[in-house]
């Protein structure tokens, strides 16, 4: 399988399609992206400027084998001024690999708002005036209704946060699915792309020498899959979550000045099985389904005037957008839920912001002038809402400097000790201990939770002697899914695709690859994207968290920042070592 | 007896494409959903929570059968239509000819491509969708 790498010019309006065999080895996904991103990406300027590119580039396996859905985008973060990387499932993939497209690279900003129609490597640049403004939902019903090629075609968008470049804005990619982390909305906003369209004729599809062992392969794991450990993930979906973790003191509540929420039988996964879940869907290529659907019936006038609504919900959303800001009725939940994808941001950064606004409310950092409501607290839904709309509408200095992060707020306002971010990135929901603390604040390269799993390894470790032996477990996991995920295979499928299993799927479809091959580009991306970010103002000796982590306790212990500040010691000098052997660093 | 295979049930598809995965994967040996004799689609997107397949029917009648100028396609004794291929000319009027749009073309062979009630995506719908009814 060739790796055809399409190139596009929003400025000049051109595009070219290259062979990009030399970069086989990386497979795709994470490992593609970043090296076809490090290629192009201008250092020197604005994270913003039109020269950036945006790479997305489609998992390797995907979707060829169940659960391989995944494409990932990599660009230069307006959130954290440093690398930037989401990952989406949705159709996008298989879109991709009908179109006969490995990876996209988009360069440039059109002249007024555009929408691009990619079929089969072929490029149309269609005015999207006429979306502005507009919702993710409706710009994806009228682009959907122009548009050839349904059911064999992902649609990307961006709302209105996007436009306004919105630094923790996503991209909604088939309407349930999201590249939601690190501000790739704002890229698209700032390139004046207001969505992409993706299709093919799967004509330049991959043809597997030895089809029998490819079929036998990709149909024994359709069977794991669907029986398996995974089930859970299609039952009460990742929301089965929320009560575990309330239960273990970890569901971060109130802007995390408590660890358990009051109301969670409220809106618990079983809560919203029993009363709102109406459907599941699934990413193509996937027959597990963890798409979860609920349906809000809501009355909108007096009288019986009532609308219904479906929405898709997941653990990470319920923790940022109920128990952080203390919403604890699932109508008003899921109606926040709406409210964040009509707008196009990132769920879990949105709740995270909307926790620091009403803690920095109540300390009096800031006042109903700067948010331009008369008050908010916690499960306060009217103001909370209202607040997420001001992002978009209003162009106060407390909204301007919103627009960049919570960061930048920090600067004027102050309230650092209880902004909940991992460099800059919003926390995911988990206040476990220290790996989770390390995991996502310092060893993973996105600050996200799935980079390394630090959560899980809290769970199952609960006492250690010395911090050395974690952030090792947190290394060798992170390295892992560097590699896994160039592979494009869901992470919620890890044990299902072991190194083993990863290296037959990879020599099914034509590629040499060994197991040693798939540990070491793990380490390889790895490390060089720790180097990255390092060269651009990332340092870890430097790095302080927010008080908040150690006041409150995680599951039953307060967390020792000595004990933190000695395992960054400890990774610093390990992953410096190993930087400077593979010439990363002088 | 003829069989037949129905999508009675897609309010519960998820649109994950097992089932025209596999119908590429093992009537055609083909990696990719074009190559498919089942397409799944949202009815307006996911958010309008429809979901349809495009099959062939299994009509008692085919209206397909009249637009074929070289008597290529002809009727299945088990249930819907079969192709002699070394008929076929590649005009595409089968596809026209089909009243639910249910006949797609391979491109790289330049042959229509239809469903032949083999029930392969049955075994591979996770959710129940589709079935393959006996019919008398």
């Amino acid at each position: 399988m060739d790796i055809k790498v399409l190139y596009i010019d929003l400025s000049n309006e051109n595009f070219e399609i290259k062979k990009r065999n030399d970069l086989k080895r990386y497979l795709g996904g994470t490992g593609l992206a970043f090296e076809l991103f490090s290629e192009e990406v201008v250092t020197d300027k604005d994270p913003l400027d039109e020269n950036q590119p945006v790479v997305i580039a489609s998992g390797f396996l995907s979707p060829y084998f169940p659960t391989a859905t995944k494409s990932i985008a990599i660009f230069y973060s307006p959130l954290n001024n440093n690398l930037g990387e989401s990952h989406a499932g949705g159709r996008l993939s298989l879109a991709m690999k009908l179109a006969g497209i490995s990876a996209l690279v988009i360069k440039g900003k059109s002249k007024s708002l555009q929408y691009l129609l990619i079929n089969d490597g072929i490029v149309k640049f269609r005015t999207a005036e006429h979306l502005k403004g507009l919702k993710a939902t409706e710009t994806a019903t009228y682009i959907r209704e122009k548009e050839p090629n349904a059911g064999l075609r992902s649609i990307l968008r961006i709302g209105p946060c996007g436009e306004k470049k919105v630094a923790f804005s996503n991209v909604v990619v088939d309407t349930y699915r999201h590249f939601g982390r690190l501000g790739l909305g704002a890229q698209f906003g700032a390139k004046n792309l207001k969505a992409i369209v993706i299709s093919g004729t799967g004509l330049d599809e991959i043809k597997p020498k030895d089809f029998k062992a490819y079929k036998e392969i990709t149909e024994k794991l359709y069977k794991d899959v669907i029986s398996g450990a995974m089930r859970k993930y299609h039952e009460f979906g990742t929301a089965e979550n929320v009560s575990i973790l309330n239960e273990l003191k970890s569901l971060p509540t109130k802007n995390l000045a408590q660890n358990s929420f009051e109301k969670i039988d409220e809106i618990s996964g079983e809560s919203l099985a029993e009363h709102n879940l109406t459907r599941k869907f699934a990413c193509a290529g996937c027959p597990l389904g963890c798409i979860h659907i609920a349906t809000v019936r809501r009355r909108f006038d007096k009288e019986e005037e009532w609308e219904r609504v479906d929405i898709s919900y997941d653990y990470e959303l319920i923790y940022s957008l109920g128990s952080l800001i203390g919403i604890g009725d699932r109508t008003l939940l899921l109606s926040m839920m709406e409210k964040v994808e009509e707008l196009g941001l990132d769920a879990i950064y949105a709740g995270v912001f909307l926790a620091w606004v009403v803690e920095a409310f109540e300390k009096g950092l800031i006042t109903s002038k700067d948010i331009l409501v008369d008050s908010v607290e916690f499960g306060d839904y009217d103001n909370l809402k209202t607040i997420l709309k001001n992002l978009a509408v209003k162009d106060n200095e407390f909204y301007l400097l919103a627009r960049n992060g919570i960061h930048k707020l920090i600067e004027k306002y102050g309230g650092y000790d209880f902004a909940l971010l991992a460099y800059s990135n919003a926390i995911a929901g988990y206040h476990t201990g220290y790996a989770n603390l390390l995991g996502q604040h310092i060893i993973g390269i996105r600050n996200a939770h799935t980079d390394n799993g630090g959560y899980s390894i809290d769970q199952n470790i609960r006492d250690f002697d010395d911090i050395r032996m974690i952030v090792d477990k947190l290394y060798e996991e992170e390295v892992f899914r560097s590699a896994f995920n160039c592979t494009g295979i869901c992470l919620f499928a890890r044990k299902v695709y072991d190194v083993e299993t990863l290296q037959k799927c990879i020599n099914s479809l034509n590629l040499d690859f060994d197991a040693k091959d798939i540990t070491n580009l793990g380490e390889e991306i790895y490390l060089k994207k720790l180097a990255f970010k390092m060269k651009r103002g990332l340092s870890l000796k430097d790095y302080r968290f927010s008080k908040r982590f150690f006041d409150t306790p995680a599951m039953g212990k307060k967390i020792d920042e000595n004990i933190i500040y000695e395992g960054i010691k400890y990774f610093e000098y390990k992953v410096i070592n190993k930087m400077k052997k593979r010439g990363l660093l002088p | 007896m003829r069989k037949v295979l129905y999508a009675k049930y897609m309010s519960r598809c998820m649109g994950c494409m097992s089932c025209a995965l596999a119908c590429a994967r093992r009537l055609r040996s083909s990696l990719s959903i074009a190559k498919s004799a089942i397409r799944v689609r949202t009815k307006g997107g996911f958010s309008s929570g429809q979901m349809t397949a495009l099959h062939c029917l299994g009509c008692e009648d085919p209206p397909c059968i009249k637009h074929c100028p070289t008597s290529a396609i002809t009727k299945r004794e088990k249930g819907g239509i079969k192709l002699n291929p070394s008929l076929c000319n590649g005009c595409k009027e089968c596809l026209q000819g089909c009243p639910v749009s249910a006949i797609f073309f391979d491109e790289e062979k330049k042959l229509p491509i239809f469903c032949i009630h083999c029930g392969n995506c049955v075994d591979f719908c996770p959710h129940k969708c589709l079935s393959l009814e006996e019919l008398p």
